[in-house]
């Protein structure tokens, strides 16, 4: 679960870290020699200088053109070529046939599925669900702020920038769940925009993505009833939106099927009970200042909405 | 090799009467008392002032970053809440960055830099002192904001849309953007003195390859900044107008672009760091040889690369915006460029390795910082090579490993050398020398200390720990890391409180340090310490690189340069005479003159800090008293002085190669020279600004930037032309021109700037161009660039028109008029290549 670079899980992340072993064996060994030869030159026994003269110094002088020059251009140089290899390895289009296109905001992530058919499409928030093996083309777009999306053991981080949209891909090449979190500073809550990316097999995903596109459970039991009840009468649609009742707002998070989803908050905290309690209750306490508001709720709402949305499967 | 004995030019036999020696040491000598304290502006005092400013500004910042890693030990610490870490880190960038680094470096030159030239003072004292008065108030300006619990909050580069008011709709970045214009015109004014005082006021003789490398970094250094913080100043002016809702450069629902922003700002912020680090290598370039006992190795290519440096930089900005969706062709330029670097670099690097390999080490503790320093910066540089790599830096940008490579160029590459300096300069400051002991354990623990704080950030970055978080959520394997770095950051802050306990405990008790406790080869150390204010009563004379170590002697060799000479040797007396010599043989040509004291440079201050208050809080009870102060400010700094008078009296200013002359007028003089310094900043300004117009316009097809009414646009374009010959007949032929011709050139000129302002207005009423989209917004800000540049030549017209009507004979006042007409031809130039940009050059939209 560790967001390490070094512990790629896909083809972006692993080209970039085999160009840091690179990058970090070549400025171990100019480190050690450099280092060698700052030690003797402060160690070894001295000559007596006088005001050298040009002559003297000749051979100072070519080593300095040879160490500070040629040998850095041509160790540059070639790292260089093994950079634009690198980078032309982790860039260009992806190949799944829908784009994730992700909304950034204050401090949340809108998750949407895009397919050239839009009955196909659908949306969830914080949670990032992908095929494994497929290059998923991810574009990138900003409702207010910078904001920068980053999944350290998939791939490079891209910047979401209002007004434009960026494009990179991601690919996972085995199944598991890869933290993520914002890195470009948006503001208060910058710290508490994290992601989960969960990557699956290939009919594992498209179970998940079919099951998306519905709309939401009905409520099951009296609870959940009650639950809907409360949510649908405390202001919760201003902001949020349940496909399949008249909740239908995308200023924050979609709820849909927000039961199904590992965590909360983005990121942030577990989605279970006691911890959703919590942040319906209080989000100000977890993330103050962020968006959603804190309404009271008398404990028997609270606990009836509670369950409603974690019915939201 | 020793220095030779009693070199020291204040040892060198009186060769004047008593009489004339003690007048001269009291025109050189400092205001006193409590009033006399607003009107010092000497280098010396006032060198020492900013010193001690800027290094406290060193340990406030480092204390607010010793509360961010307190907070930041272990994981969901709740010692600080969001909103005050994002202050603290926004201020501790702040700080470092534009309030404690270029400052410290700047009093450093401003005490230094005459010294090792072997001059008396920098060419404008009062713009010394303000710069310091300016940057201090401008320092208390941005610290106040915590009095009211309003610290800056976006970063210390300020990205909108998160910093435009609609995201952050508090004072806070109003404070960050209005503060620091002081810390841009501070550094502006420093660039300008510097510039002109290495190219021009040098001792005899030393002519341009032989100035010390400290000298040649301060040079490029200077022009670094003339050519970077004007884009910084330009970039904020736009911020703070789309703040107060004027304007829409940032905001894309307007046609804005954040990412404009972004280059404007790194345009600055790349060459920044050269900035900060070319004098500090300069500061080793120069402790390296004397604690080597030997010249550095090669000269020539140390100053190529510091070239190579200054110039390359300007090409590197890109490399912090790799991951904003930039296209690849782009990428790999600047990857290459950011790569190639290295290259300069490592030339420096190996001479200096070469210098303690051919020399003969002496183990004092300015040496061991330079040791300390080679060791960091390796390893900085090496990191940074490795965020020059696009992918790899897909990874780790704005992420800890990048705040681990930064502090490593900038702790390592630049706090380090300042101490260097510091163990080297404080005994010729003070008088005193620092204690050994305590140095050295001054630098073993900042230096072990340094490392075990930032090199565990290479691997919490690593390990994927983005920056400017104020806490992170335990078990994602940062945890070690960040105690461990905390730990080592307040190890760090002890050991350099050790270092100010040294240099209290050598004010109080230090052993006397002589005039050379180094045997150091640069003119400085031919004073006693700490020198006189009448520094160089006698001009040395220089002829070889090394002049402690080279010469016999500092007096003048040949006979006809010591005639030449006589008149500043211990003079003038009733006046301070500063020499100015040709830029590339250090010939002497002619002499200066220097105020002595001035309260008005603290006055200007003054109204800047009214002002910038009145901006801020937008009240007129604030702005018209400052303008009010600003307006005395300014006709108490040019008003003519008795001094000047003595001068004119004493001295021809015809220029003349036969004898010194005064250059009070015309090329040969130092405000000449400082109004072209004044032009090339406003030209870096109209091209920022046009750059802005074509980043604004290009891509959106759809949104190109309005053309105001065209014909008015013409109509001010011919006006401008016809104001030329209007500048020939007040400038030309100055001393001979009679007094109805200057009037009507400088009445005629003064109309015509009127009227291109009235019509520009015009242009711009008489069309459908507004501020409410972001190319109206650079079209308006264009054209009003050209009113700043008119307004300024009305300005000093009226100056000129004051001098031609009081003192039609002075020079003095030839010279506002010849000043003027620099401005004055530029402001044409100014609108004929606005006018090419605004009307004709939308035909590329087609």
């Amino acid at each position: 679960m560790n967001p390490s670079t070094l512990d790629p899980r896909g083809p972006g992340a692993g080209a970039i870290a085999e160009l840091w072993w690179v990058l970090f064996y070549v400025s171990l060994i100019i480190t050690v020699l450099t280092l060698a030869a700052l030690g003797y030159a402060i160690f070894r026994r001295r000559v007596d200088w006088r005001l050298p003269s040009d002559e003297q110094d000749r051979g100072p002088t070519r080593a300095i053109v040879f160490a500070g020059i040629l040998f850095p251009a041509i160790v540059i140089s070639g790292l260089f070529i093994y950079v634009v290899i690198t980078y032309r390895a982790i860039t260009g289009p992806g190949d799944t046939p829908f784009t994730v296109r992700i909304i950034g905001a204050k401090w949340w992530w809108d998750v949407i599925y895009e397919y050239d058919s839009p009955i196909l499409n659908a949306r969830t928030a914080n949670e990032v669900r992908i095929p494994v093996g497929r290059r998923v083309s991810i574009a990138l777009e900003s409702r207010d702020v910078i904001h920068s999306f980053w999944v350290p053991r998939l791939q490079g981080k891209m910047d979401l920038v209002p007004g434009r949209t960026n494009r990179i891909w991601i690919q996972a090449d085995s199944p598991g769940v890869y933290r993520g979190q914002c890195a470009e500073f948006c503001g208060l809550q910058h710290a508490r925009m994290a992601f989960y990316v969960v990557a699956m097999e290939e009919n594992e995903f498209e179970e998940w993505i079919a099951a998306q596109r519905q709309p939401a459970a009905a409520p099951q039991s009296d609870a959940e009833r009650r639950g809907r009840d409360v949510y649908l009468t405390r202001g919760c649609p201003l902001c949020h939106a349940v496909r399949g009742t008249e909740s239908l707002a995308h200023a924050a998070p979609d709820l849909t099927h927000v039961g199904s989803r590992l965590s909360i908050a983005a990121g942030v905290l577990p989605n279970t009970r006691g911890h959703m309690a919590g942040w319906i209750s209080n989000p100000q306490q977890i993330k103050p200042g962020s968006y959603m508001p804190r309404i009271p709720l008398e404990p028997a709402e609270l606990q009836d909405i509670v369950s409603y949305v974690l019915s939201l499967r | 090799m020793n220095a030779p004995e009693m070199i020291g030019v204040d040892n060198l036999i009186e060769k004047v009467p008593e009489e004339r020696s003690r007048e001269f040491e009291r025109i050189w000598s400092q205001p006193t008392g409590f009033i006399g304290f607003f009107h010092t502006i000497d280098n010396i005092p006032i060198g020492v002032r900013y010193m001690a400013t800027a290094f406290l500004l060193f340990v406030v910042g480092g204390f607010l970053a010793l509360l961010m890693r307190l907070q930041l030990a272990t994981p969901e610490r709740q010692i600080l809440g969001a909103e005050t870490f994002n202050q603290l880190f926004t201020m501790h960038g702040t700080t470092m960055m534009f309030l404690f680094v270029i400052p410290f470096i700047e009093a450093v030159a401003t005490y230094m830099l005459p010294l090792i030239l072997g001059t008396r003072d920098l060419p404008f004292p009062r713009l010394t002192a303000f710069s310091y008065w300016a940057y201090t108030f401008g320092v208390l300006f941005i610290f106040s904001s915590f009095l009211f619990g309003v610290a800056p909050d976006g970063g210390w580069f300020a990205y909108p849309p998160l910093t435009l008011k609609e995201h952050s709709p508090g004072l806070n970045l109003d404070f960050w953007d209005i503060g620091l214009s002081v810390a841009e015109i501070a550094a502006l004014g420093a660039a300008a003195e510097i510039i002109i005082s290495i190219l021009r006021m040098r001792a005899p003789g030393m002519s341009l390859h032989r100035i010390p490398i400290f000298a040649w970094a301060m040079l490029i250094t200077a022009v670094m900044i003339i050519f970077a913080f004007t884009p910084l100043i330009v970039g904020t002016f736009f911020l703070e107008l789309d703040r107060k809702g004027v304007t829409h450069f940032f905001d894309p629902q307007a046609g804005g672009k954040p990412l404009l922003w972004q280059h404007i700002f790194w345009v600055f912020g790349h060459p920044e760091v050269y900035i900060m680090f070319l004098p500090a290598a300069g500061i080793i370039s120069t402790v390296i040889p004397v604690f080597s006992r030997r010249p550095l190795v090669s000269y020539a290519l140390v100053v190529l690369s510091l070239l190579a440096i200054g110039f390359l930089s300007f090409g590197l900005w890109v490399h912090h915006m790799y991951s904003t969706g930039l296209p690849a062709t782009a990428l790999g330029f600047f990857a290459a460029a950011s790569m190639m670097i290295a290259v300069p670099n490592g030339v420096q690097f190996f001479s200096w390795l070469a210098t303690i390999w051919t020399g003969n080490p002496q183990w004092r503790t300015s040496m061991l910082f330079a040791i300390g320093f080679l060791f960091n910066f390796l390893l900085g540089g090496l990191t940074g090579v490795m965020v020059g790599a696009v992918p790899f830096d897909w990874q780790v940008h704005d992420s800890y490993f990048v705040v681990a490579h930064f502090h490593y160029v900038l702790i390592g590459g630049v706090v380090f050398p300042f101490f260097a300096g510091l163990y080297y300069w404080l005994p010729k400051i003070t008088g005193r020398l620092m204690s050994e002991r305590l140095g050295k354990w001054n630098f073993w623990l900042m230096f072990v200390f340094f490392n075990v704080a930032f090199f565990p950030m290479h691997i919490s970055g690593l390990l994927g720990m983005p920056r400017r978080i104020y806490t992170y959520a335990p078990g994602l394997g940062w945890d070690v890391y960040n105690l461990i770095s905390t730990i080592g950051a307040w190890g760090f802050g002890f050991a350099v409180l050790l270092g100010v306990i040294n240099l209290l405990w050598t004010l109080k008790r230090g052993p006397a340090a002589g005039h050379d406790p180094w045997g150091a080869d640069s003119l400085e150390w031919s004073h006693a310490s700490p020198p006189p204010n009448a520094q160089f009563k006698y001009l040395p004379h220089v002829h070889a690189r090394h002049p402690m170590w080279e010469q016999e002697s500092l007096e003048p060799q040949d006979e006809k340069i010591a005639r030449i000479l006589e008149p500043v040797q211990a003079g003038p007396t009733t006046w301070r005479g500063g020499l100015v010599v040709s830029v590339m043989d250090a010939k002497p040509i002619a002499v200066v003159h220097m105020p002595n004291r001035s309260i008005f440079p603290f006055v200007l201050s003054v109204a800047f800090a009214l002002i910038f208050a009145g901006l801020l809080v937008e009240t007129a009870w604030l702005l018209v008293p400052g303008v009010i102060v600003g307006g005395v400010g300014v006709a108490g700094w040019f008003r003519p002085t008795k001094t000047e008078d003595n001068a004119l009296a004493e001295m021809q200013c015809e220029r003349t190669d036969r004898q010194l002359f005064l250059a009070v007028y015309g090329p040969a003089s130092n405000g000449w020279w400082g109004t072209w310094v004044f032009i090339t900043i406003w030209t870096t300004a109209l091209f920022t600004t046009i750059a802005a117009y074509f980043y604004l316009g290009g891509g959106a097809p759809e949104m190109p930037p309005p053309v105001p009414n065209t014909l008015f646009g013409i109509l001010a374009l011919a006006t401008a032309v016809l104001s030329v010959p209007a500048i020939r007949l007040f400038s030309r032929d100055i001393a001979g021109t009679a007094a109805g011709v200057r009037w009507t050139g400088l009445g005629l000129t003064a109309l015509l700037n009127i009227a291109v302002i009235l019509l520009t207005v015009l242009s711009l009423t008489q069309s459908s161009v507004t501020t409410q989209t972001a190319g109206g917004s650079i079209v308006v800000f264009l054209t009003g660039w050209q009113w700043l540049t008119s307004g300024i030549v009305l300005a000093m017209l009226i100056a000129a028109a004051l001098w031609a009507w009081f003192r039609p004979a002075d020079p003095r006042g030839w010279s506002v008029a010849l000043n003027t007409s620099l401005v004055a031809y530029f402001a044409v130039a100014n609108w004929l290549i606005t006018f090419v940009i605004l009307y004709l050059s939308p035909a590329l939209w087609g």
